[in-house]
This record gives structure tokens, sequence and C-alpha cells, in this order.
């Protein structure tokens, strides 16, 4: 993997960040006390990171509960809290750390085990209705979700975060404590898997001709 | 300009203006995709493979109900209000509150408990009435068995055990009767506390996980605490108020124990304390001369078990180790082992003894 020829979100087009210094800004005031700037963070980023979160945990009260002890934790903090950079990045980072962390605790009691860094990882790719939506065949259909399916969690937290959440490769490998190296195969391992097993035989090529 | 000619399929799905043509944001005006495509008939194929990547990895939006995310919104808002109150409060306003709905909970439990203490109005144990309606979960194999009841209480039913709702389940009170035993993860619900009946005792809580074992063929009734705060009471029949002595408050790593025999109520610790609270998966307890005392503290906040011991006794003995997942006995093993020590668990705290080190 020739990490130099990842493309890069940023470059020419800079939409997705262009608010970077807005929201420094709005992070700073939100340090400062500014209750506005709390609701506007919380206003943006809740149901961004709800959908991150529902990815580990299906019961989403469990997920809701950690979120709003995240938040709560911040206002708490706010004025010992570090000047982030990238607000998007902070969040899902603590957030997944503190649903991991809780998600064991709650395994804990249910069979008090040795604890793992086990988690799932669960995200429906808008494939299938789409696929569906094309008229794509039931064979093909089926071909593609087993392939998706021997994804690992791990290629699909990637994948997600990647194209979903639209983050950089040292953002997706900061998130999932892994290396930067890591974070890049990941994705292409699970693009080259789909690629090469699947793909996207000639009825949909034709589909798209005609 | 990048050279396109030379992208593949997976430089394409990740190239971000390749995706934004894809995906609908780029002004219709822009004609640059629509151009090359056509001027590129070979890669074609290549360009339909991406763009059909980049919209199948596309995630499905996330069904929410109308007001749900505002409302979780707000309470967060609320939740973080700041007000008129002193500094310690407000750092820990929501642990203090927590507190004191329990106690609210108990007293409130306690007195209205006196009202509805005559025998009639609550049959005393499963199994002992036929009058009731209420739904019945059975689990006649070996294997345990999880159900969620309508207010998101999980319940995992152990080999042949027996569970049934109160008829009434969740109106004032959530009320379930168990022979045999059960693990439950009580959805916190502070005005409708949740009752278990178990022979002669009964486990109130308001929101909490705990393990109860009450098989009738056995000799003693256990209720072993893993969150929160449990409350165990001796249910006396024949007495027209319950007493205080026959009310057992459980926290974390703390068991009832009821002994049918002599009609006793004795709290100890549960067989393999659990660490609590929110620490990383394993603590390391690296100890290089740390004086006991310190030690002692560190296991006292990790596991949330009182330990007890004479500090004049101790205060010379330091010690070096590295602990990690070992139980919290095993701990207390080696360093007994270590400095000569014994101990011995004493109404659901640990009373260590010894010699003092030289």
């Amino acid at each position: 993997m020739h990490h130099s020829k990842v493309p890069s979100w940023q470059p020419d087009q800079a939409v997705t960040f262009s608010e970077q210094g807005q929201e420094y800004a709005l992070w700073q005031a939100f340090k400062q006390g500014d209750r506005d700037a709390f609701a506007t963070l919380l206003n943006h980023y809740y149901p961004i990171l709800l959908n991150y979160g529902v990815r580990f945990q299906s019961d989403r009260e469990f997920v809701k509960d950690c979120l709003q002890d995240l938040f709560i934790e911040l206002w708490n903090r706010r004025e010992n809290l570090d000047d982030v950079r990238l607000v998007k990045l902070y969040l899902l980072k603590s957030l997944r750390r503190k649903l991991l962390r809780e998600s064991q605790r709650l395994r804990w009691f249910r069979e008090a085990k040795e604890v793992t860094d086990d988690y799932s990882f669960e995200v429906q790719f808008a494939i299938e209705s789409y696929l569906i939506h094309n008229e794509i065949q039931h064979e093909d259909l089926k071909k593609l979700r087993s392939q998706l399916d021997k994804l690992s969690k791990r290629q699909r937290e990637a994948i997600y975060l990647r194209f979903f959440q639209e983050l950089e490769y040292d953002n997706i490998a900061d998130i999932m404590s892994i290396n930067y190296h890591s974070a890049v195969n990941l994705v292409y391992e699970a693009l080259k898997l789909l690629r090469k097993n699947w793909f996207l035989t000639l009825a949909l090529t034709t589909l798209f001709i005609s | 300009m990048k050279n396109y000619l030379h992208y593949r399929l997976e430089d394409f799905v990740q190239d971000p203006y390749f995706r934004q043509w894809v995906l609908g944001q780029v002004p219709s005006e822009d004609s640059f995709w629509p151009t090359w495509e056509a001027n590129h008939p070979e890669q074609q194929e290549i360009l339909e493979q991406a763009r059909t990547l980049i919209i199948a990895f596309q995630c499905e939006p996330l069904p929410t109900a109308p007001g749900e995310i505002q409302r979780a919104i707000e309470q967060i808002l609320s939740a973080t209000r700041p007000r008129h109150q002193p500094s310690w409060l407000r750092r820990y306003g929501w642990s203090v509150a927590a507190s004191v709905l329990v106690v609210v909970g108990l007293s409130y439990w306690v007195l209205s408990e006196r009202t509805v203490a005559d025998p009639e109005s609550r049959p005393a144990a499963a199994g002992t009435s036929t009058s009731y309606a209420g739904i019945e979960k059975v689990n006649d194999g070996e294997d345990p068995k999880v159900f969620e009841l309508s207010d998101g209480t999980r319940i995992t039913l152990h080999k042949h055990s027996k569970l049934r709702l109160a008829p009434d389940y969740g109106h004032s009170e959530r009320v379930v009767y168990l022979s045999g035993e059960a693990f439950f993860e009580v959805v916190k619900n502070p005005e409708k506390p949740f009752l278990v009946y178990t022979g002669e005792v009964v486990t109130k809580v308001l929101g909490t996980s705990f393990q109860v074992v009450a098989y009738e063929e056995q000799a003693n009734i256990s209720v072993a605490v893993k969150t929160g705060k449990v409350t165990v009471l001796k249910q006396n029949q024949s007495a027209a108020k319950p007493s205080l002595s026959d009310e057992i408050v459980l926290t974390p790593n703390q068991q009832a124990v009821y002994i049918k025999a002599n009609e006793r109520l004795v709290k100890t610790l549960v067989e393999q304390p659990i660490l609590i609270g929110r620490p990383v998966p394993y603590p390391t307890f690296e100890f290089d001369g740390t004086p006991l005392t310190e030690v002692l503290a560190s296991f006292e906040k990790a596991y949330g078990v009182k330990i007890i011991f004479d500090e004049e006794v101790f205060k010379n003995c330091n010690l070096n180790a590295t602990l990690t997942n070992e139980p919290l006995f095993e701990k207390l093993d080696l360093i007994c082992e270590t400095i000569q020590a014994r101990y011995e668990v004493v109404d659901g705290q640990v009373v260590m003894y010894g010699k003092k080190c030289p």
C-alpha cells in the first residue's frame, strides 16, 4: 500500500472543513462557558454521534445515556479541556472510548468473564436498498450480501468513518487506536475484496449505460 | 490537474471531487465529470464501479422518533444548566442527586410498607398463591434464558427457575416473584421501585443489577449486587411492622445471605468481587515500596469494599508487587503471604490482622 498516493479529502475542494476556523472559535466559546456555543455543538454533533454510537450497541437508550454522560462531563470539565482542532474527531473518539468501556462493564456483569477488546460494529450500508431499487437480481444481491458479511468489524468501521463520516486516515487511525498504515489497509483491503469477489458484473454496468 | 487516467477504482472512490459529483454536491453547471467520462470511454466501466461503491457505502439514515433528538439535547442542556449553588455541589451535583433519590426512595418505601404490610395485600412468595394471573416465565432447561420486560428491565433466568410478574407490574411498583436463580438488570425508575419476592426475602431496588439465588430446595437465599444499591429485607409475616434489623443495604460486591434454618439475614462479600466504577479495563496495581495502608486504600477504591485494619500495626509495612487482574481475594492472599498476615470477611467487610513489620 503506497500511502503517499492516498487521496485526501481536503486539498482542492476544501468544502468539508471550511468552517474549521469557525469551529475553533465555537470550541473556545464553549470552554469559557458560553451556553449558546454548547447548544450549537450539541445540535450539530448529537445526531452524528448517535449515528456512530448505535453501530456499537443496538440498544439505543444505552447509547443515549452514554452521550448524555459524555456531554455533561464535557460541560463540567470544559475549563480544563484541550484546544481541540477537530471537534468531530475529538467527540467521536471520546464516545467510542466511553461506549466500549461501558459495554465491557455490562458484559462483566452478565458473565463475569475475562474482558477482551471485543466489540461489534453493525452498519447497514445503503447498498442493499440501492440494489433493490435498481432491480438487481436476487442472485447478485445475495452475492453482495455475503461479501459484505465477510468484512471484519474493523473494516466496516473504517469504511464507515472514511466514507460516511468523511474522515482522513490519520483521524481514523486516531479514533480506532491503530496506526496510520493499518487504517489505510483496512479500507483498501475491504475495497479490494469487494472488487475482486463480487464485482458488479454485467447486470449493473448495462443498467448504467442504458 | 490530477491525472485521473491512472486512477484505479480505489482512487476514484476516495477522490473528493469525484465523490461530490456522484453524491450530487457539485453545481449542475459543473460539467467536468460528464465531459471526462465522454472523452474516456475506456474508463467508463471503472467509473461505474466507483460510482456504485460510493453510493453503496453511504449509510442508511438512522430512523428517529419525531423530537427524539431534540428531547435528548434538551435533557443535556437542562442537566448542565448553571444554578446558583456552592461549587462542590455543582461539581458533584449528579452523584449527590442520585444518592438523594436512593434515600428518598428508601424512606418512601419504608413508610409505605407500613401501610401495605398486611399480608393479604401481597402474596408472600412465589408459588404460594394461585390467584395470580400475571405473566409467568419458566426456564426448565439447563441454559440461562434472557428476556426483557416492558420497561426495558432485563432478566437472565437460570436453570430450573421460575419468574412471575405481578399483574399490576409497573403500575405503582414493579413486583416480580422468583423461585430459582436470576440476574436482574433493572432500568432505573425512582418512582416505581423494583421488588423481587423470594420466599422470606424481599429485594428492593430503584435501578441496578444484581443476582438472586432462591431455589426452594436450598438452605439459603442469596442476593449479590453488581451495580447500584440494593435493599434486602426479611419478610416478617408475623410482626405487624417490619423491623429495621431485618433490612440490609448492599453496595456493589456485597451479598446478603438469608439462612432459612435460623431465619437470619447476614451481609457478606461476593465470591469474586469485581472492579467497580469506571476504571480502565484492568487498572494495574504497581507497588514499589508502597506503604501497605496505601495499597489497601487503592483496593478499597477499586473494588468498593471496606478493608479494616490497625494502622498502627501495619504502618511500617511496605510492598513491592505488580498486581493486575487477579481477583481481590487472590490479591489479599498474596499480600498476606508477604507480610505474614491474615484476613477474614465480616459483615461485608474485610478485616486484616497481622504483626508489626520491622
